[in-house]
């Protein structure tokens, strides 16, 4: 479990590591002995304890909780973030497993055959908007395959290990590039150039990385998202389709990447005005999930700050 | 240096300052004129940043045929509005 600074502040992103060598042997003796189910059941008990005695993992999620669930009593609040807290263990147990058995999950894609089919066709690239919603790692492996495109991941080299080596194992047709945010001018122009080259790039929407942002209305308050990925997107002439994942059953996850949207600037519009429409049809998506699947969202970052270089 | 590149790098120096802030969004409000040639474009100085290296690749690649694909290269030539007009004029084919 993670938690990272917030999302508009320029500054390099901390990354507290929890668990330990014995604490994954424990789990990963549970797998194998019980399989998900038991791991489930050492991960309810584990998150009781973050949330008594892990002040920064809670308060880092009670900024999404008092969004979300804004007429919840204090306990309740605590209630939602232990439950919050198990679901993205579930998600980090899951994401274990798919590493060593890769079809281990059912994995289905909603509405989405008439868009797969279009860019399957199509020599350009494609960003692939992720959140901190669901379980998008597992639906990227397969998503790169129906595309037959390869993936290039933005995020730092040692962000997230599990992430990479998920995704090679099983995928020898598939080479994932990583692009460091922290490089020289944020690493845009190796994103620009893989897009150029037809390559998916996995960028998080809702992650700032070094981007601008734009105020958007999201859980009832003014936040700021970065408009990043649609300004990248629009200067490679591709298209964003943003992704998301949901786990509909103990092995069974369902992605929807039903919208994609092909960002080209209106002439005469100020261009800071198509950014906020970009980020905002971006945002009601996310919030129409969060209000559907409200234990799937790990926005541990303050996206309601303001930020003083966010467009007014 | 010679006259003619001198002339050929000013004019491209000028045709930079109009681009950029025609296409940078936080630029908008600035005269092409006020912008100096050898002030630092990213960071201190005129306070670009990371999006705005997108556009200015993109201005390369559209206005001037000229692709940037070495990194390492690109931060020496995204120094400036000098560095990058002498960047232009070197890997502009002339007849």
């Amino acid at each position: 479990m993670t938690h990272v600074e917030p999302l508009n502040q320029k500054r390099k992103i901390n990354v507290k590591r929890r668990g330990n060598a014995l604490g994954l042997w424990c789990f990963e003796s549970l797998l194998r002995i019980f399989g998900l189910k038991g791991a489930y059941a050492l991960l309810e008990l584990v998150c009781v304890h973050y949330v008594f005695f892990d002040r920064e993992a809670v308060g880092a999620s009670l900024d999404y909780v008092e969004k979300r669930f804004a007429d919840a009593s204090w306990l309740q609040k605590y209630w939602h973030v232990h439950r919050l807290f198990v679901n993205q263990g579930r998600q980090l147990i899951d994401r274990h497993v798919i590493a060593r058995k890769p079809n281990f999950f059912r994995y289905q894609e909603a509405g989405t055959e008439e868009t797969l089919r279009v860019l399957h066709h199509s020599k350009k690239g494609l960003v692939l908007l992720t959140s901190h919603v669901g379980n998008w790692q597992v639906a990227l492996r397969q998503l790169g395959g129906h595309l037959k495109k390869n993936i290039c991941i933005v995020m730092r080299p040692e962000d997230n290990p599990a992430v990479q080596s998920s995704l090679r194992i099983g995928a020898e047709a598939q080479s994932v590039r990583v692009i460091d945010p922290q490089g020289h001018l944020g690493g845009v122009i190796e994103m620009l150039r893989a897009l150029q080259e037809g390559y998916v790039v996995c960028m998080m929407g809702d992650r700032g990385y070094r981007f601008d942002t734009v105020e958007v209305p999201f859980l009832g308050a003014k936040a700021c998202f970065p408009y990043g990925a649609f300004l990248i997107a629009a200067a490679a002439g591709c298209p964003v389709m943003p992704l998301f994942t949901h786990k509909t059953a103990e092995r069974e996850y369902v992605a929807d990447v039903s919208n994609i949207w092909y960002p080209s600037y209106t002439r005469g519009e100020s261009k800071k005005e198509q950014f906020r429409k970009w980020v905002g049809n971006y945002v009601c998506l996310l919030e129409a999930f969060i209000e559907k699947y409200p234990y799937e969202c790990f926005l541990f970052h303050h996206v309601w700050v303001e930020d003083k270089r966010s467009v007014a | 240096m010679s006259l003619d590149k001198e002339t050929e790098l000013t004019a491209i120096r000028k045709k930079l300052k109009e681009l950029l802030v025609s296409n940078l969004a936080f630029l908008d409000d600035l005269n092409p004129a006020d912008i100096k040639d050898d002030e630092v474009l990213f960071g201190e100085g005129l306070g670009l940043d990371s999006l705005d290296a997108v556009e200015i690749v993109v201005v390369l690649q559209r206005h001037f045929g000229l692709q940037v694909k070495d990194m390492k290269e690109g931060r020496a030539i995204f120094y400036s509005i000098d560095t990058l007009s002498r960047y232009i004029y070197d890997n502009t084919p002339r007849i």
